[in-house]
């Protein structure tokens, strides 16, 4: 994985940390009640989904990963996806 | 000073054909240009597309010509063929086109050369291999990409696509292809040719869904009684697996479940407009379909341009080529203009060759257009005699004033007859026009003078 993101609001670049992603998706699932382990689940197959979007990409912009993971996130659990847009968890 | 603002004038996102023109015509009008290139350079066509699928097709037909020639009196001691050989000569062809050295030309005309996939980051900038690049203007010809089916089992398979399957160091002793437009037609034509048995299959009721009836029943007759080939329509492929060497496919067809089995499998399936290239990020609007663009080929941000394949509608070389031209004035002056795809030729390079342009039959009823047609079978002219060459014909379709509509060439040339019809269409010209011109005899140009004379206003 040797993907950047460049952040929204600072235009600073780091690397793609897909440990922060899985918190993230993680506390939306959480939040809506989705059960520990399906969270996990979920969170799980999600970041698998923006790791093999990311696979051809050299840098992405930070709302990339946003659209891209609540779009997938909608797939599995659309309550937590809702949450995941509205909430400022990204990066 | 505002030209400063930004590092680049315009920055074209693809070298192929929608991209290339534009960005030779506005780097010589003293611009600042520069092209970023995921994949080779000169994109498709002149790499996996067009021109290397053409060179193994001349060189099937001269094959087919040799074999053929014993009814003319010519006596050849040995007939075969070297498929490496075939293939060097593709590989000479696609050498030949330009491509090779392109970037001393890019470098001439002081375009800058950008190698890596494009990446929008805000509406002015572009990320490539982490360099940001900022442009006053935008050129989005991306191209396409081959969709895969949805079939079961179809990741579990060595499958060849448009592009890997001109990379074959052999014919296969057998191939199934999937998807009978035209670019299956050639392949089936091409293998066929060096003895491969093909089967074709697509969901549609016929080959070249897109064209006409009668020219559908023409490739499909040829196919089937003189290259052999297996002409599955209202096929659908469900499922495959690997059986050995062999590859099995299951398809439906007539409600019923059958199985084949081939050595390779070729995909060509729709293709679809390259799109992921973070256009959110910019305010570009698209779908599935591809980019969505104003008559003046501007996307919904007024600044980036898009033209090709991305584009979604007419994905041919000569269109994007068209389209790059008409984004290049627009970028360059304040009269704007717009594409008129009235009259786009289209050509199959199939024996038969199939040429069409403006609409088909099928198009006029679907709009309710009162129309006139007349069908010339190609014997009815001297140079089918002479050259023993009975399959086709040529089919104009006109309004009640005898203005031409479309047209239909199925015969030798036909790529290269299907242009003074074409003429016809972009002008204005009817039928009687086309028929009182002068077709030298006895040239294959004469059966549209033929058919255009069959029509009466």
């Amino acid at each position: 994985m040797s993907a950047y993101v460049v952040k929204h609001n600072t235009h600073d670049s780091e690397s793609f940390d897909v440990v922060r992603l899985h918190g993230s998706i993680l506390r939306a699932c959480m939040a809506v009640r989705a059960f520990e382990g399906e969270s996990h689940d979920i969170a799980e197959r999600v970041c698998k989904h923006v790791i093999d979007w990311l696979e051809n990409k050299t840098e992405v912009s930070s709302e990339d990963i946003r659209r891209v993971c609540s779009s997938n996130l909608a797939v599995y659990h659309p309550e937590a996806a809702y949450m995941y847009e509205q909430e400022g968890y990204i990066l | 000073m505002a030209k400063q603002q930004y590092d680049f004038d315009l920055i074209v996102i693809g070298s192929g054909a929608g991209g290339s023109v534009a960005a030779d015509i506005v780097a010589r009008a003293g611009q600042r240009v520069a092209i970023v290139e995921g994949d080779a350079l000169g994109g498709e066509c002149p790499n996996y597309g067009c021109v290397p699928s053409k060179a193994l097709l001349h060189a099937a037909n001269v094959y087919d010509s040799a074999r053929e020639s014993k009814k003319f009196g010519i006596r050849l001691a040995a007939m075969g063929y070297n498929y490496p050989s075939v293939k060097a000569w593709k590989d000479q062809a696609i050498k030949r086109t330009g491509t090779h050295g392109i970037e001393k030309y890019y470098r001439s005309l002081g375009i800058k050369l950008f190698q890596g996939t494009a990446h929008f980051l805000s509406p002015h900038e572009v990320t490539v291999n982490r360099r940001h690049l900022s442009s006053k203007h935008f050129l989005i010809a991306t191209g396409s990409r081959v969709e895969l089916p949805s079939i079961a089992g179809l990741e579990s398979v060595n499958f060849l696509t448009s592009r890997t399957a001109l990379d074959l160091t052999r014919p296969p002793k057998s191939m199934f292809i999937i998807g009978g437009g035209a670019t299956g037609s050639e392949f089936a034509e091409l293998f066929s040719t060096f003895g491969t048995k093909v089967t074709i299959a697509d969901i549609a009721p016929r080959l070249l869904p897109h064209e006409d009836e009668e020219t559908s029943a023409t490739l499909e007759q040829f196919m089937r009684n003189e290259r052999g080939v297996g002409v599955l329509t209202k096929a659908k492929v469900i499922a495959m697996s690997n059986d050995g060497p062999m590859v099995k496919v299951t398809y439906l067809r007539g409600g019923e479940q059958h199985v084949v089995k081939a050595e390779k499998i070729l995909i060509t399936t729709s293709k679809v407009p390259h799109t992921d290239l973070g256009l959110e990020n910019a305010g570009v609007e698209y779908s599935h379909k591809g980019i969505d663009v104003n008559e003046h080929l501007q996307t919904t941000a007024a600044h980036i341009y898009a033209a090709g394949d991305v584009l979604g509608h007419y994905m041919y070389t000569h269109v994007g080529v068209y389209e790059s031209r008409i984004v290049a004035n627009n970028i360059l002056r304040k009269q704007k203009i717009s594409p008129d795809y009235s009259a786009v030729p289209r050509v199959t390079f199939t024996t038969p060759e199939i040429a069409s342009v403006g609409m088909s039959e099928a198009d006029c009823l679907r709009r309710d257009l009162d129309i006139k047609k007349a069908v010339a079978p190609l014997n009815m002219i001297t140079r089918s005699n002479v050259t023993d060459t009975k399959n086709g014909f040529c089919k104009v379709i006109t309004d009640t004033h005898g203005h031409l509509l479309g047209a239909t060439v199925v015969g030798p040339h036909a790529g290269e007859t299907i242009h003074e019809l074409t003429i016809a269409i972009q002008h204005g010209l009817t039928a009687r026009d086309v028929a009182n011109t002068l077709h030298a005899f006895p040239s294959w140009s004469e059966i549209v003078r033929v058919a255009c004379s069959k029509i009466k206003v």
